[in-house]
């Protein structure tokens, strides 16, 4: 199982992905390139996922805090980025940089988590 | 003395008229909520020719037009309201009741339904039957 979870919430678009019709948003190709990224480097410890508020309204409204954002900002506070619950991109997309360095902090994080718990076993 | 409370009784009629006009002005308010999406919100970027994806609306909203158009019907236009509020509108926050509700029951709290602004119905679309007892009971 994935030990971090990313979510991108997303406004209505034409299609999944949003990378459908004649011009396709550069941005959405951006993005869909750094998922495509992060996975590659991250493998199986990170999933991403794009919420579509078309097809999974539900999740907008289970992550209350992004509704709320909805609610007193329109649909201009969108795309929101979490990662592991918190909030880090909020009116436009992380880039590759800024998801990198979010991974890997949290990566970190656990790693020593991990080694205080293996020092405390020892120390029993 | 005869005069004087003809013109009293006559003033207190006026004023009772008055009173049921006024209380034929004011139709019961319908308020659904839900939400609604339209292809005018259609990506970032828009899709050029404008014919591609769906235009999705509330998947209520065929069910719940049926419903209004039979009560309509029966009350006429005059006595019965309906507004629909979309829950991604920033307005939704004057609502705080149902706020609440959205809040608690998530996505399973759709639509929601008031009457007189008083929440009725929570998650369905409730049957003729069942509006039809509700709006009589504040009319």
């Amino acid at each position: 199982m994935a030990e971090i979870k990313i979510i991108i919430f997303e406004g209505p678009m034409c299609c999944l992905g949003g990378l459908c019709g004649p011009a396709p948003d550069p941005i959405l190709i951006d993005i869909q390139n750094t998922i495509t990224e992060l996975q590659k480097e991250f493998k199986d410890s990170v999933e991403i996922v794009r919420a579509n508020m078309i097809t999974n309204f539900k999740d907008f409204l289970d992550n209350w805090d992004v509704y709320q954002r909805i609610t007193k900002e329109g649909l201009s506070a969108l795309p929101i980025t979490k990662v592991n619950g918190k909030i880090i991109a909020e009116g436009s997309y992380p880039n590759l940089e800024m998801l990198k360095s979010e991974v890997e902090r949290i990566i970190t994080n656990l790693v020593k988590e991990d080694s205080l718990k293996i020092d405390a076993d020892k120390r029993r | 003395m005869d005069e004087e409370l003809e013109i009293i009784r006559k003033r207190k009629m006026v004023e009772m008229l008055n009173r049921l006009k006024q209380d034929e002005r004011k139709p019961v308010l319908v308020r659904i909520f839900d939400l609604l999406l339209s292809a005018a919100s259609c990506g970032p970027s828009g899709c050029g020719s404008g014919g591609c994806g769906p235009s999705i609306m509330s998947e209520n909203l065929a069910e719940l037009e049926t419903l209004a158009y039979n009560l309509v019907t029966k009350y006429g236009k005059e006595r019965i309201r309906f507004e629909l509020v979309n829950i991604l509108d920033t307005s939704i926050q004057n609502y705080k009741d149902v706020y609440e509700v959205l809040r608690e029951k998530k996505g399973e709290s759709l639509p929601i339904i008031s009457i007189n602004g008083e929440i009725k119905f929570v998650g369905r679309v409730p049957t003729f039957e069942e509006m039809d007892r509700a709006i009589n009971a504040v009319m």
